[in-house]
């Protein structure tokens, strides 16, 4: 550790030699909190305490996060922890600020500003944030400082072009423009705008929908940027409306998706059963022979991932099952009841068991025959592979 | 006020500890003063107080824009993400 790091060249050195909680410490503390630049030195040093370091590591994790547009609410409840006292509390005061500025919550980044010293290094950012949010309008003169203000501020004319190209697409009808450019702007978006990508991809899938395109390439494309999961998680929101039969298939899909990853929890399951419930509440049934194969093989595929995953629940109720077992969709009704913990689930189920035998009236009908016929057999539309 | 938003307003995500959350709810109560407003915050932190909850929130809470003029208004109206290296040369 240098002592350059500091902006007046004070040792910090020397404060993370005394003992914390002396005199000595805390005015020393008290005195370089006003003049810390880089908090990073301290993950590197080897005479800061563990505590420290770690104030460091989640104090450079925000910044990265909040400068980058990333979301990630962990990081700054973890920031929110460090105390007053902290050498690095002025940073924590402007990485709340800077959140505040791009929520537009001018009121809380005022104030978070204002706590920052004015003998700070960080207090350069007062003014540029100030200014920004219209808070002041003192012209800023400093070139460097202009540039920075500049590149946050800069015209997207490269969105405004593409809109006009994706509006002209539809209006002449030009699917393949569509989709091209379509698939341009989710790709940019996700740079910097993750959940604008994501709002404009199933703006995307909707509007495909409307118009009858194929939504094959939108998929794909998605999956490759967002992973499976989040993929047909967006295609089934964005069939919600206009294909709700079809977007149960993706809930489907985007679960068993989710039951073969690592991280995935019974809570989890047990949301993804809920939205699937609700569906399979509105549905209720259908003429489709193909798509009853592909609803059928589906739930086989993902009783056998939720037995793997979380054993011993689907198992005990082994008998209740084969009772639902003829009709996918109550089915699905029974498997939200099983895996979640939501009252809704088991008012939904009770229902369907109050229906007057609906499972021998469903039987009769010729596609329940068919998918009895295929229920160990796995079918996915082409959509999925 | 959309449901994501609700769990950025308890400042957690949604593999978050159900403590946490109450804990964070309960902070905010305290700074409340009108009944109103708490049972307002209630009604909120009701809505995304166990794990599941928060995770059937997320789930449904994401929407489309209706209109692709609203990616102009969401997008083109708002200050550009930097990244911390030009934030950092300020500071040199």
């Amino acid at each position: 550790m240098t002592k350059n790091k500091t902006k007046n060249g004070q040792n910090l050195e020397k404060l993370l030699t005394l003992a914390p909680g002396s005199l000595e410490y805390i005015t020393l503390r008290s005195e370089l909190k006003k003049h810390l630049i880089d908090p990073g030195m301290f993950e590197k040093s080897n005479l800061a305490n563990d505590e420290l370091k770690n104030e460091a590591r989640i104090i450079m994790d925000a910044f990265e996060a909040i400068t980058n547009g990333m979301q990630n609410p962990d990081v700054f409840s973890f920031v929110e922890a460090i105390s007053k006292d902290s050498i690095l509390y002025f940073w924590k005061e402007l990485i709340f600020a800077i959140k505040a500025f791009y929520e537009k919550n001018y009121e809380e980044m005022h104030s978070r500003l204002l706590s920052i010293d004015s003998e700070s290094p960080l207090s350069i950012f007062r003014p540029i944030l100030f200014y920004l949010s219209g808070k002041s309008a003192e012209v800023i003169s400093n070139k460097k400082q202009k540039a920075f203000i500049e590149n946050i501020i800069k015209d997207r004319s490269f969105i405004r072009s593409v809109i006009a190209q994706i509006t002209e697409s539809l209006e002449y009808d030009m699917e393949d423009l569509f989709l091209e450019t379509s698939i341009l702007m989710i790709h940019d978006l996700n740079r910097n705008y993750k959940e604008a990508a994501r709002k404009f991809a199933i703006w995307t899938l909707e509007t495909a929908s409307t118009y009858k395109y194929s939504p094959t390439s939108i998929v794909s494309s998605c999956k490759k940027l967002f992973g499976n999961t989040e993929a047909y998680r967006i295609t089934a929101i964005a069939m919600s409306k206009e294909e709700i039969d079809i977007s149960l298939l993706f809930w489907l899909q985007s679960l068993l998706s989710g039951l073969k990853s690592m991280n995935f929890e019974i809570h989890e399951a047990g949301a993804y059963l809920t939205v699937i419930s609700r569906i399979a509440g509105k549905v209720e049934n259908s003429s489709d022979n193909f798509y009853l194969e592909s609803l059928s093989g589906l739930i086989a595929t993902i009783k056998f991932e939720l037995i793997t995953r979380f054993p011993g629940k689907l198992e005990n109720n082994n008998q209740q099952i084969k009772q639902f077992s003829d009709n996918p969709f109550e089915e699905l009704i029974y498997l939200s009841a099983v895996y979640s913990s939501l009252e809704e689930n088991d008012i939904r189920l009770k229902a369907v068991k109050a229906k007057s035998l609906p499972v021998v009236e469903i039987v009769k009908t010729p596609f329940v025959s068919n998918v009895k016929s295929n229920k160990s057999v796995p079918v996915q539309l082409s959509l999925f592979d | 006020m959309e449901a994501e938003n609700i769990i950025k307003l308890f400042n957690v995500s949604p593999n978050s500890e159900d403590n946490d959350i109450k804990e964070n709810y309960k902070k905010m109560d305290s700074l409340l003063s009108t009944g109103s407003e708490k049972a307002d915050l209630l009604e909120k932190y009701l809505l995304v107080s166990t794990k599941e909850k928060r995770y059937l929130y997320f789930l449904t809470s994401l929407q489309g824009f209706s209109d692709i003029s609203e990616l102009d208004s969401e997008i083109i109206s708002r200050p550009n993400y930097i990244g911390p290296r030009q934030w950092l040369e300020l500071l040199e």
